[in-house]
């Protein structure tokens, strides 16, 4: 691509649509960071220059599409097996870069035995873990990740912890797994903690290049739909409630 | 004022979330009076001269319709 839309050359972009994208439109509701989050995957697949031996594999929930939007290979796995796959693709052909792109309702319900022996085993793959404490695609039902007290479709008087337990951390839950090489968490709601999370996206395929072992970043996300909140105000509410719950911060890096 | 920075919006993949209007410094952006296909009103260039290239607005983009290029020297001298 060294021409774009308007005529101008690639050196007098400041910002243009990644190559890791393809032209189609996404289906996620306005303002949901599913966007974000693909859009920063497919930058760092474009700058570490390994779009053409990338396989993506998208799960169920939200993210289901998401092999129309990534411009690499990809697999669609059955509900929460994207890291049972991913170990497939990976172990045939170790060359090639894997990835899952998984929600909290894929990766931390129906497939949490999938990500924790990964793990365990030090699979060389990333996973994307979009956490946005409900079942998006669904309509809005309580997750594993649910904060205490939300209301959701299926709670609608808030989560009891004595009904369904605390909240899920899957990444203080992994941090002690010495498979893992590479496992943080990050969020997409305001132009500093999105640079962050590119950092530690790059930094998390960089671990699967270097052959280091398993490596996991956590996005943070906003469900305006199903929080029935505007962007902005989904944005102030991670803010201010999830972020409490989820701290921000890198759980384990194998250089360092 | 020159114009230094050319701004692009794909108004058709806009879905008019109004996050980039939020986290513009400069308010540059603006909301257009015209429907797209899809039925929102999309996001719009209103003042491309008061534009510094933070690329906020396209950074917080969920869709990745925004562009930004820096305009060459002499083009915006012209202008």
């Amino acid at each position: 691509m060294s021409e774009t839309r308007a005529g101008h050359t690639e050196a007098e972009a400041l910002y243009h649509r990644p190559a890791g994208l393809t032209d189609v439109q996404m289906r996620y509701c306005p303002g949901c960071t599913h966007g974000t989050a693909h859009k920063l995957i497919a930058e760092v697949l474009e700058e570490l220059d390994i779009i053409e031996r990338t396989v993506a594999v998208a799960t169920v929930g939200c993210s289901v599409y998401a092999y129309e939007y990534f411009n690499t290979d990809a697999v669609q796995a059955a509900h929460g097996r994207g890291p049972a796959v991913a170990t497939g693709i990976k172990r045939a052909s170790p060359e090639t870069i894997v990835f899952t792109y998984q929600g909290d309702g894929d990766l931390a319900a129906i497939g949490l035995s999938e990500v924790i022996h990964s793990a365990q085993r030090g699979e060389k793959m990333t996973v994307m873990f979009i956490n946005n404490a409900v079942f998006g695609m669904t309509r809005g039902q309580m997750a594993p990740t649910t904060l205490v007290g939300q209301k959701t479709t299926t709670t609608p008087l808030g989560r009891d912890p004595e009904m369904s337990g605390m909240p899920m951390m899957i990444c203080e839950m992994l941090s002690t797994n010495p498979g893992v090489a590479y496992l943080a968490r990050e969020t997409m709601i305001d132009p500093k903690t999105v640079r962050s999370a590119k950092r530690s996206i790059r930094k998390a395929f960089q671990t699967q290049i270097d052959g280091a072992g398993f490596s996991l970043v956590e996005l943070i996300s906003t469900c305006p739909a199903w929080w029935h909140k505007t962007p902005l105000e989904a944005m102030q509410w991670v803010r201010d409630e999830m972020l409490v719950q989820y701290p921000l911060g890198v759980f384990v890096d194998y250089d360092g | 004022m020159k114009k230094r920075f050319e701004v692009l919006i794909n108004g058709e993949h806009c879905k008019a979330c109004g996050v980039c209007l939020e986290f513009c410094p400069q308010d540059v952006l603006g909301v257009s009076e015209q429907r797209n296909k899809a039925g929102f009103y999309p996001v719009e260039v209103k003042k491309p001269e008061e534009c510094t290239g933070c690329g906020h607005c396209a950074l917080m983009c969920p869709d990745a319709c925004i562009e930004i290029y820096r305009v060459p020297m002499e083009e915006s001298v012209q202008s």
